[in-house]
């Protein structure tokens, strides 16, 4: 487009010059001031990323910059200047003007964002006629099929015909973001793109945000809760926190040098790449974000932060740069940087040291299958069933104060394993032999002894505890059903319990909506330990929780797991929380174990090429190490129809050739490593290492 | 113990309380209000009614409803005749039976002025008010036998707002109890049972309650019975529909987990987190069953006579409604505003539960 070709393709003129804006909401309770005094500009080819725990005021941001706040809220102090024009005191039509053409916004989920009744490329198209009535139809086509080949998608031309529901997840956000791109926007704005996705599509997402950003000379605003993602794709980060910005560096400079106390506890709190829980703790700061409603006088901050004085209390900080580009907003950013500052140990989460040590194995699956039959497709359900084989041929053990780390992509297989462990799917094939028991059919044929001895932590803390049951009175069922306490005494026992994950006896009459998250969490751990448990699954157990909340979590299984030698089971997408934890670590794909060994292995070659392509993926928090670029094309097959011989033969990017059909050989090394793949040891082992774990910076601990 | 910060605010919370014997740090967590923690019953039972009021059209259906309870419930004291007595008005004096108005007869009963204990001698003739319209002696007329329209109405809420909730209450635990089973156990069991309850709503609901009440005859047992076998397929159906999605919830697994059993698991896990929209959907079904006592009234199915009953006098006053509307207007009226507030009471719980949660 002509406008394109027009704009200065490079520049030092921001494109979006944001200046103490401040938003907000009229409520029943009065106006509440959901982002105030936040400054940032943003030039064209720069990624700026706006981080921060949920409730700080980035999405709120994002939303003022288009306009779409809602009918109670309202940009109430500052300017944003966008292309050398104030957005704030324009009328809806001229915003809207303004919009279509230089601003795009991509959400977090790719389904609700495509109306699933049109065609792609009616979707698309529309973009453009919309805004321009001179493009004509064909050219209409032409650009987005250009679009969709600028975003990688395979076969664009028949992309167009398709319906969003045809689309993967990953596809559907292609589509989206070509459709962002289509006018040629000054401005991207994404919003958490790649939360819904799973890992290996989230780096191709990402390498993509990267790409356009060259490409197009764009400049994207990219809203995410997630550091590792942060270290990816932005130039610049600004934190933020209680609806302000507390710092904004260059990216390199804010993860080598952090000077506001919130940035550092975000840091600390976060396993860097190939930490160990031997080697490093997480420590994290005390409290939750502030609620906009009640922030304190002084310092957003200073209620939690371990750095506050006196002055602190009374004083706002003003947001000040440092030196060049590094704005701080805090009284003491000098004597911090300088390390001179003292610090209240007290406001710090620092863990106990203690690890536990391995004991006897007290759990070996042999081949153990999960077949799910699906209703046919005939009338009544009748005609032939297929069957699902959710888990297929797994064999694994595990010892007595160890953590086996369960990993794979969403549809691997993985909760399903668990959950046939446990009792809560039946066993179709294979055994399970669990402290000399064999563990045979379903919890409902398990007898209370067995069922004391395992025990389950949910992902979702909303979904874990029953919205109308007191805290105490689950816990206390749970002990009354797995115990012989007696009856005077469970009272004391579940007491004992809430102490032990550190919330005390004042949360027994409480209903979980009274919780928040973290604390959620840790009654469902209370509950999963009322039995004395010998092993515990813990799925997705901080997938859900704010990055300084999963910190404490994790420190408390480790813990539990120190005092009571128990055995976890870990199931996480989350590959550097799963190399930090788990001393084994089992990698599945399409309901079988491709890589299995001792964590250490998975630190260098050999790796399965799934564990390969996992491995890059991992978005590290850390942007100084460049990880290998390994990329899978496409998504996980369908369970009901796996490839034929090895599984991975789809999207594998060492696929030799025919041999791939045939079931793959099982390779078993001297450390106990096994993996599943047709290509020879020796080739495998020769593969360069994926990331360079010695690069990896130190973790700035708050507390040395 | 190191010194401590004064706190600045009183009531503050610590997110994770510290280790025991560690000098304890207060935080503002900003979650979990200390309030309505240990609450007595009667404060949670007003808590519990917020969404209710919070909702402008919710309390206006709430008024209308309390008003007819009320009236129910006074209904012998509001009364100024026995259902079943016929107004007796007096012979005006010299008057002969053809200055009366068309159709009316003499009473049986003589006409004594408001005394009963007036002397034989002194009693005047009286006749039956029959078709009247609204007058002193009868607030809202008489029907074609002479009786008290206002004293009928009166007495018949009673009859209304005890059958209607008695029946559905029953509907609903038969009902609550199936859905529950079939959602939770799934398979066959939800097969048969979803299509028992599949063949009861192929028929018009009107056809299955006459089915039912013209085989077994018309009584107060059959016409409960018939509601709430009309309504067990529609609160089964919810149920199960809420039971399928509570029972995956990880709550509900970990119920499983420590050997709960099937019974304990749909009462006492499931049941509780479905009652929110079960409770609504109970309320719009008593007034559904306000109309279908009214119906099956009208249809001369309903309560047997001479029971006042709101319907059955729709229908008397049918008949006459050209000369003396006024006979079925009121009872008509009654149903109406009784369904009316019902649902409105229903929809402003629906609303604002919705915002609430």
């Amino acid at each position: 487009m002509a406008t394109a070709a027009a704009s200065p393709r490079t520049g030092t003129e921001p494109v979006l010059s944001v200046r103490n804006l401040a938003i907000d909401y009229q409520t029943r309770k009065g106006d509440i001031p959901a982002v105030r005094d936040v400054t940032f500009d943003l030039r064209r080819g720069e990624t700026l990323a706006i981080v921060g725990e949920s409730g700080c005021g980035k999405s709120t941001v994002a939303f003022a910059l288009i306009g779409f706040l809602g009918k109670n809220g309202r940009i109430s102090g500052g300017s944003v200047e966008f292309l050398g024009q104030d957005l704030t005191g324009l009328e809806e039509e001229q915003l809207r003007r303004i919009r279509g053409n230089n601003i795009s916004m991509v959400y977090q989920d790719p389904t609700s964002a495509l109306n699933p009744s049109l065609r792609v490329g009616v979707q698309l198209a529309e973009i453009l006629t919309e805004h321009n009535e001179e493009c004509g139809e064909k050219e209409a086509y032409e650009q987005c099929v250009a679009m969709l080949e600028h975003v990688h998608m395979p076969d664009p031309k028949k992309m167009m015909e398709r319906y969003p529901h045809q689309l993967s997840g990953g596809q559907r956000q292609r589509v989206i973001i070509a459709g962002g791109l289509l006018n040629r926007p000054a401005l991207l704005i994404m919003d958490e793109p790649t939360t819904a996705l799973d890992v290996t599509i989230e780096a191709t997402v990402l390498d993509l945000v990267q790409e356009i950003k060259e490409k197009f000379n764009t400049a994207v605003l990219f809203i995410t809760h997630d550091l590792g993602v942060v270290a990816r794709v932005a130039d610049r980060v600004a934190v933020m926190y209680a609806g302000e910005v507390v710092e904004e560096a260059p990216i390199k400079e804010l993860f080598a040098n952090p000077l506001h106390p919130y940035t550092r506890g975000l840091l600390a709190c976060i396993p860097r790449a190939g930490a160990f829980k031997r080697d490093t703790v997480l420590q994290s700061i005390l409290g939750v974000v502030p609620p906009p409603n009640a922030l304190p006088t002084g310092c957003a901050f200073e209620p939690r932060c371990p750095y506050s004085e006196e002055r602190s209390r009374d004083e706002h900080p003003e947001f000040r740069p440092l030196n060049g580009s590094h704005s701080v907003r805090c009284h003491f950013a000098e004597e911090i940087a300088a390390g001179t500052k003292s610090l209240d140990e007290r406001k710090v989460h620092i863990p106990a040291a203690a690890v536990a040590e391995p004991g006897e194995t007290i759990l070996e699956a042999t081949d153990l299958k999960t077949y799910y039959a699906q209703k046919g497709r005939g009338l009544f359900g009748l005609g032939e069933k297929s069957v699902v084989k959710a888990c297929d041929d797994v064999d694994f053990s595990l010892r007595a104060g160890q953590t086996l780390g369960l990993v794979g992509e969403s549809g691997s297989g993985k909760s399903t394993v668990a959950k046939t462990i446990l009792g809560l799917e039946p066993v179709t094939g294979g055994h399970i032999e669990f402290m000399g028991l064999d563990l045979k059919g379903t919890v409902d044929d398990r007898a209370s002894k067995t069922l004391k001895l395992l025990q389950m932590v949910f992902q979702s803390p909303d979904a874990t505890l029953n919205p109308t049951m007191k805290v105490g009175s689950a816990i206390a069922r749970t002990v009354a059903k797995l115990t012989d306490t007696p009856h005077k005494s469970v009272r004391g026992r579940v007491i004992e319990l809430l102490d032990s994950v550190k919330l005390g006896e004042r949360y027994y009459d409480r209903l979980p909506r009274q919780l928040s998250g973290g604390e959620k969490q840790r009654v469902a751990i209370a509950r999963a330990l009322a039995g004395n448990p010998n092993l515990i699954v813990a799925d997705e157990p901080t997938s859900a929780l704010d990055v300084s909340v999963q910190a404490a979590v994790l420190n408390l299984l480790l813990e539990i797991q120190s005092e009571n030698n128990t055995a976890f089971i870990l199931i996480t997408h989350d590959l550097n929380v799963v190399l930090y934890l788990a001393d084994w670590i089992a990698v599945m794909y399409l309901g079988h174990i491709v890589d299995y060994g001792p964590r250490e292995a998975f630190l260098k070659p050999p790796h399965h090429p799934y564990t390969e392509a996992l491995l890059s993926a991992i978005p590290l928090p850390d942007p100084s190490v460049e990880p290998k670029k390994v990329r899978l094309e496409g998504t996980i097959p369908s369970a009901i129809d796996p490839p034929k011989g090895c599984v991975f033969n789809t999207r594998c990017p060492r696929y030799i050739g025919e041999i791939c059909h045939t079931d793959p050989k099982i390779h078993r090394l001297e450390n106990g490593q096994m993996i599943a793949c047709h290509h020879d040891i020796e080739y495998l082992a020769s593969i360069d290492p994926v990331i360079d774990f010695d690069e990896v910076q130190e973790p700035r601990l708050l507390v040395p | 113990m190191a010194p401590e910060k004064p706190p600045r605010k009183p009531p503050v919370e610590t997110a994770v309380p510290p280790v025991p014997g560690a000098p304890a740090v207060a935080l503002p967590t900003g979650v979990a209000p200390s309030v309505g923690l240990q609450l007595p019953w009667y404060k949670r039972l007003w808590e519990g009614t917020i969404p209710l009021r919070a909702s402008r059209v919710g309390m206006v259906g709430f008024a209308i409803v309390a008003f007819w309870t009320l009236v129910a419930i006074l209904g012998p004291v509001l009364a100024r005749y026995d259902p079943g007595d016929q107004v007796v008005a007096p012979i005006p004096k010299g008057a002969t039976i053809l200055d009366l108005p068309g159709g009316a007869f003499p009473s049986t009963k003589p006409y004594r002025e408001d005394n009963p204990d007036t002397p034989e001698d002194e009693t005047i003739l009286g006749y039956v008010l029959t078709n009247s319209g609204p007058t002193s002696t009868a607030w809202f007329g008489t029907d074609d036998r002479g009786r008290d329209v206002y004293s009928r109405l009166v007495i018949g809420a009673r009859q209304v707002m005890v059958i209607a909730p008695l029946s559905i209450l029953i509907g609903a635990v038969i009902g609550i109890l199936l859905g529950l089973a079939a959602g939770y156990y799934g398979g066959w069991i939800d097969e048969i049972l979803m299509r028992i309850l599949d063949a009861i709503i192929a028929f018009p609901i009107i056809v299955v309650l006459l089915l039912i009440v013209s085989s077994i005859g018309a009584s107060r047992v059959t016409v409960i019975a018939a509601i709430a076998v009309a309504s067990i397929p529609g609160v089964a159906r919810l149920a199960r529909s809420l039971t399928l999605d509570l029972r995956t919830r990880d709550y509900v697994s970990a119920a499983r987990l420590r050997g709960e059993n099937a019974m304990y698991i749909m009462v006492r896990e499931i049941f509780p987190n479905a009652s929110g929209p079960i409770i609504i959907d109970l309320t719009l079904r008593v007034g559904y069953a306000v109309f279908a006592i009214a119906t099956l009234g009208f249809l001369g199915l309903g309560l047997p006579p001479p029971t006042p009953d709101w319907g059955s006098m729709v229908a008397e006053g049918r008949n006459f409604v050209t000369t003396n509307a006024w006979a079925a207007l009121f009872p008509a009226t009654a149903i109406a505003t009784l369904v009316v507030g019902l649902n409105l009471m229903a929809d402003g719980i629906r609303q604002e539960s919705a915002r609430y949660r």
